[in-house]
């Protein structure tokens, strides 16, 4: 498209989308999270205020999820993490190609189930009367059943089950482009299969990795159900309290979107500071 | 001269396909080798076995007298130079060149007074802090030189490291090679498809062809004496005549062809008259008279003329249907380009007869 | 021949792979067994098996229509993800530097937003455009969180597609919009497959933006987790499995198609 009006028809449409409904929402909640009052009673004008935001540290039962959701959310992420790379690594580069695509397929089918019945049937299977516990009593392992469900181990479950994928993916296609070759030249060098792995393999896969984390801790502090349905009155995190100002319908938006602003900033100043880290490039550059 | 490096009835096999074919080959110390062959004939495999990349199905491979058929590469005295070098793209050229000599655990001064003086051998001044990714052609070459040596390898394997170079920075990385082993008198295998590139820079030369050794020898020899159709048409260009061979003596072969009867040396392997035979004559061997010379005479008539300066090229054809080549320098002798017919000759000497 | 990583396939890591999966498909082999026990009591033993949670799932009105809504929210919010979605890739090709580093990240905001956000975020949105809760806004917030995985799949694809290709159709005479029609489209008819289907899947499963965006009429997803909450019966068992079903031979059938496309390829 060379022309310019055939150009600017191209790009007009996508363009306004975007902006409108990609950008909108944010902007919408960015703006009622500072109004004193939502929808503004009739007649009267929007006023603005950051009472909203101060409300948050304010008060311990706001702040203790936020921290729990954070902390957790790394921690989870950082278990993924080791969970996922052998994983990763094993499909990558010890799996014959011709079988690779069987692997992968086999892997990725259970995440084409949705959030909400895989958490259902982790509540089915981890329950006191649950499968695994009913197997562990049976072989005489267990005396009485173990509590496994509302707590920070069925949460892991829960976060394992849905985000392994998000993890696995990015790491797996970063250790793939890795040539042959380089393993070879590492061998024809004196390396072992402990020098390959971590002089090569893992400073190459660094990319992939901080992408992983960046999007599974992205995913963990924004699930909702995991927590809502496989969390206990101890574990509750911050999502459940946004949800809670959304439950009802208006009045209490403003102060809802101020703390999913909070959310936001936060996690992705953590996200941010997680890929820097791992991505800390040489600046060799002369 | 005792050799570095020995294969014994090699064989090499992918699936149930064999690409290479019990070969014998020896290594002499301090020698360039060159395995030169077409694409798919089976050099890199063989490359790849002195190497340890690959195991063979059977034979040994000795290295220095020892045998290393299943020694690991990490464990065995040779480096690689690969065709698309392999550079580490997450270390600087320092780091790459060290790499070998901290898996060997060598004190932190000695790998870098090692990386100095490798990097003054192969002409890199100041990269040292570069990655590879900033590097030119000719510079990444440079560094897997560098890096392969740095473990002062019994032997160093070299496949196709200047495919990837343009025409010009290749032949002076040829230069910069050959000085290069010289100045080291290590041994260097190097592989190769591209015969001019042998013929200039090796000691020997095996020529291959579908897992086998055709022959082998130094640069002049092949040239002069190839002793199969193989080698004369893939070393040099090669006109040839085939006919049957009815009588031989005194190291020349009378040759029955379409429309006479040539004379040639006769190559080293065994003919007995009645055989079918070709005789091949170099391009730059073959001389154009208007009258019928004596001895070898071919009459022909010029198809086409390509100018290629000193050394041009004229193809002509007889009423055989063969075509004929010929070299000639355009500042010497004009050839006309016309429809009449020319004759083509030369010595007996500059033919050689082999089995076709 | 020896393989030369040999030593990274050891049965150490092909053992942890065959576990791990274990691990993933162990819960989903729960439930669907569970399905099928003829209790009304939801646990372990299982004494006998019956069919007749399926009968009465497939008989409850309440999921009939959680089925249907669910169908056609994800079939409508697909096909508008899958318009949306390409032009914003055809367009985003056509950017360079800064612009394009921008409209990148924009069209990514609703992939890489926390769940929770990107749906109270669209309840605000539709609130301020006027859009009641219901059907129509969940089928805006599914497209809005389709569009990017779209754009993404085309994308991968469409940096494969050599601009000599397009440029020769039109050196031959075909408009823009003809060599977009006869060269773009067709070679981007994988990644639009693949496209379609993980869209689908997105919407089916989706619970964060059904679940604040929607109304009166549940989509499958929230009946289930509504369900959960006021006492589980075994009868989401057999939703549950019906929907697994319905996803995995989707995947199944789609992964299929893409299969035997590139092998025509
Ligand atoms: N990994 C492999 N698997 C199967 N066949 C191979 C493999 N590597 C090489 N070959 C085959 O072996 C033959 C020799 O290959 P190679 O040694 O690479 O030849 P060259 O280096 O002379 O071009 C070729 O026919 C090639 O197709
Ligand atoms: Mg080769």
């Amino acid at each position: 498209m060379n022309t310019q009006p055939a150009r600017i028809a191209l790009l007009a449409f996508p363009a306004f989308w975007i902006l409108l409904l990609h950008l909108g929402p944010m902007l919408a909640m960015l703006r009622i999270s500072f109004l004193e009052s939502f929808p503004p009673l009739p007649g009267s004008a929007e006023v603005a205020t950051l009472a909203n935001y101060t409300a948050f540290f304010a008060n311990d039962v706001y702040i203790v999820p936020m921290l729990r959701t954070l902390v957790f959310s790394f921690s989870a992420t950082l278990l993924l993490l080791v969970l996922t790379y052998p994983l990763a690594f094993f499909l990558a580069k010890g799996v014959r190609a011709e079988r690779k695509l069987t692997y992968l397929m086999i892997l990725f089918a259970p995440f084409w189930v949705g959030e909400i019945i895989r958490i259902f049937s982790i509540t089915v299977t981890f329950g006191n009367r649950g499968a695994v516990n009913w197997v562990l009593l049976n072989l005489g392992i267990l005396e009485r059943p173990l509590r496994m469900l509302y707590g920070y181990f069925s949460l892991s479950t829960g976060i394992i089950h849905l985000s392994a994928l998000y993890m696995l993916m990015p790491i797996y296609a970063a250790i793939e482009k890795i040539p042959d070759n380089l393993l070879e030249a590492g061998r024809d060098l004196g390396a072992g299969p402990v020098s390959r792995f971590f002089d090569i393999i893992l400073p190459l896969s660094r990319e992939g990795v901080a992408t992983g984390c960046a999007l599974v801790f992205l995913a963990n502090v924004g699930t909702y159900s995991v927590p809502a349905l496989l969390g206990g009155p101890g574990t509750s995190m911050f999502s459940e309290t946004i949800g809670t100002f959304f439950h009802t319908a208006g009045s209490q938006w403003p102060v809802g979107s101020a703390f999913s602003v909070l959310l936001l900033t936060a996690s992705l100043t953590i996200a941010a500071l997680m890929m820097l880290v791992i991505q800390r490039r040489k600046g060799r550059a002369r | 001269m005792t050799d570095i490096c020995v294969l014994r009835d090699i064989t090499a096999r992918y699936g149930d396909v064999t690409v290479i074919d019990r070969l014998n080959l020896a290594i002499p110390e301090g020698a360039f080798v060159t395995l030169l062959g077409p694409s798919g004939c089976g050099k890199s495999t063989t490359l790849r076995m002195i190497g340890g990349f690959e195991t063979p199905a059977a034979g040994q491979v000795l290295l220095a007298g020892k045998d290393v058929t299943h020694v690991a590469p990490n464990h065995r005295d040779t480096n690689l130079v690969f065709q698309d070098y392999a550079l580490f793209p997450h270390m600087t050229v320092a780091e790459n060149i060290a790499f070998g000599l901290k898996r060997k655990g060598a004190p932190r001064d000695v790998i870098r007074q090692r990386v100095d003086e490798l990097m003054q051998l192969v002409r890199l001044p100041d990269m040292a802090q570069r990655l590879p990714a900033m590097l030119s052609g000719g510079q990444r070459q440079r560094v897997a030189l560098a890096r392969a040596l740095a473990r002062d390898p019994a032997l160093l394997l070299l496949d196709e490291p200047l495919g990837a170079l343009d025409a010009k920075l290749r032949e002076e990385m040829q230069h910069e090679l050959k000085s290069l082993q010289r100045a080291t008198g290590k041994a260097f295998v190097f592989v190769t498809h591209d015969q001019e590139e042998a013929l200039t820079m090796s000691d020997v030369v095996v020529v291959m062809n579908k897992g086998r050794i055709e022959q082998q020898g130094a640069p002049v020899e092949l040239y002069r004496d190839p002793q199969s159709r193989f080698v004369a048409s893939f070393i040099g260009k090669s006109n040839f005549f085939e006919g049957r061979l009815q009588e031989a003596s005194a190291g020349i072969g009378r040759v029955e062809v379409a429309g006479g009867t040539l004379s040639a040396r006769l190559g080293s392997a065994p003919l007995k008259a009645g055989d079918a035979v070709v005789v091949a004559v170099r391009p730059e061997k073959v001389a154009l008279a208007t009258e019928r010379p004596q001895g070898n005479a071919i009459e022909a008539r010029l198809q086409s003329l390509s100018y290629k300066g000193a050394k041009s090229t004229a193809l002509f054809a007889d009423a055989f249907g063969r075509r004929i080549e010929m070299d000639f320098n355009p500042e010497e002798r004009r050839i006309e380009a016309g429809d009449s017919s020319v004759w083509l000759g030369w010595q007996d000497a500059d033919g050689i007869v082999l089995a076709a | 021949m020896t393989r030369s990583f040999a030593w990274v396939g050891s049965w150490l890591l092909q053992a942890y792979y065959m576990l791990f999966v274990a691990f993933l498909v162990l819960p989903i082999f729960v439930m669907i067994l569970m399905s099928f026990k003829n209790s009304e009591f939801l646990g372990f033993p299982i004494k006998g098996l019956t069919l007749d949670w399926y009968g009465a799932a497939l008989a409850d009105p309440a999921i009939l229509g959680a089925v249907a809504t669910t169908a056609f929210v994800a079939a409508v919010s697909t096909l508008i993800a899958l318009v949306v979605g390409t032009w914003a890739a055809v367009a985003l090709e056509r950017l360079q530097g800064l612009a394009k580093a921008v409209a990148f990240v924009i069209l990514c905001i609703p992939l890489a937003a926390p769940g929770i956000i990107s749906a109270i975020s669209l309840r605000i949105f539709a609130f301020d455009i006027g859009l009641e809760l219901g059907v129509p806004a969940i089928i805006m917030a599914h497209t809005v969180h389709a569009v990017p995985f779209v754009s993404l799949m085309v994308l991968a694809r469409l940096s494969h597609l050599p601009k000599s290709q397009t440029e020769a159709a039109k050196d031959l005479g075909a408009s823009p919009i003809t060599a977009f029609c006869l060269i773009t489209l067709p070679f981007l008819k994988p990644s639009l497959i693949g496209a379609s289907l993980f869209g689908l899947l997105l919407s089916m499963d989706d619970f964060n933006r059904s679940f604040f965006l929607g109304g009166f009429e549940p989509t499958l997803p929230i009946l289930v987790f509504e369900r959960m909450s006021t006492g589980i019966s075994p009868q989401i068992n057999a939703i549950a499995s019906i929907v697994l079903l319905v996803t995995l031979s989707m995947g199944f059938v789609g992964e299929r198609t893409l299969r035997r496309i590139g092998a025509r390829k």
